[in-house]
């Protein structure tokens, strides 16, 4: 049986894990350096910056979601980023990932978002026919663009501080 | 001469109009009133920031960000959402000059990056981004998800 809760200051080396286990799947494993303190700061402090949910199919954990607020000037109204969504290989075709995504959508429902925002990898072609039979719209012609560490410097206009 | 400041209560409407221009400029819906930017932006826990950017004293664009989160690096970074330039105050090299305040602020906050999107098709943008160093995950794309289907999936939840 599927029980979806949100998780707890207590969840931090759960979510450790499992954020590892998605980077490794999405074969990013060797950039990824967030640590249990960095998530109990940031996620389970007085102004957390994420929420997370965690999936658990016969009180196994099978998986989580995270999520922060983003902002549409245009809209003038906040939304729901989907950062993070993760069913563990095993768990998979029971249904829990649209279970994962229908909890955020009813978070964003009842916390009177305006809408939720999540990224697709273009060539997973199942995930995309998916979302698009929820009526999701598809900006298929935005690309992410990120800035990070020594461009990131350089950008400021500050020195990079030497290699280790 | 360039200067960005952030905005403050006061600049309200002004911002209202400089978003007014930047979506006629994309031909995309807008709805924002100076009633939601006040409520959402300049009360106690304001849910996005802004600059104003001005040319000899005359305003020529804005920026907005928020705090987003990544849960690879274990570290806020900044959301670049908005960002616009007048036609007339275009050359100026004032995106660049934005960018760099905003990597500037990523830095001393200790927040790990600055994010954004690109239209796919805007090559001169791209090009100066990737010029900056700035890496493409040109494989992500982005879905949204609103208005009744939203309802309907939220109703779905077990």
């Amino acid at each position: 049986m599927l029980n979806i809760r949100a998780a707890a200051a207590s969840d931090a080396p759960l979510l450790k894990t499992l954020i590892h286990e998605l980077a490794e799947y999405e074969r990013l494993a060797h950039e990824t350096i967030v640590t249990e303190d960095d998530i109990l700061r940031d996620g389970f402090g007085p102004h957390p910056k994420f929420r997370a949910l965690i999936a658990e199919w016969n009180g196994q954990t099978a998986g989580y979601a995270l999520y922060f607020d983003f902002y549409s000037t245009f809209q003038g109204r906040a939304g729901l980023f989907l950062e993070d969504i993760f069913v563990r290989p095993e768990f998979r075709k029971q249904g829990i990932g649209k279970a994962l995504f229908a909890r955020v959508a009813a978070v964003a429902w009842e916390e009177d978002y305006f809408c939720m925002r999540w990224e697709v990898l273009d060539w997973n072609t199942p995930a995309i026919d998916f979302y698009r039979q929820w009526g999701a719209e598809f900006l298929s012609d935005w690309k992410a663009v990120m800035l990070i560490g020594d461009a990131l410097q350089a950008a400021a206009g500050v020195e990079s501080p030497t290699a280790e | 001469m360039l200067s960005i400041r952030q905005a403050s209560a006061s600049d309200a409407a002004l911002l209202v109009q400089l978003i007014h221009e930047f979506a006629e400029f994309e031909r995309l819906p807008v709805r924002v009133r100076e009633g939601d930017l006040l409520r959402d932006g300049f009360g106690p826990q304001p849910k996005f920031h802004m600059l104003i950017v001005e040319w000899d004293g005359a305003p020529t664009g804005y920026a907005m960000f928020f705090e987003c989160y990544s849960s690879f690096e274990g570290s806020a970074a900044i959301y670049l959402e908005d960002i616009y330039v007048r036609p007339a105050y275009r050359g100026k090299g004032i995106g660049k000059a934005v960018l760099a305040h905003l990597a500037a602020m990523a830095v001393k906050q200790n927040l790990c990056g600055v994010r954004w999107q690109v239209l796919d098709w805007n090559t001169p943008a791209i090009d100066f981004y990737q010029k900056l160093g700035a890496e493409m995950w040109a494989d992500r794309r982005v879905f949204s998800l609103h208005g009744e289907a939203m309802a309907r999936l939220a109703e779905s939840a077990a």
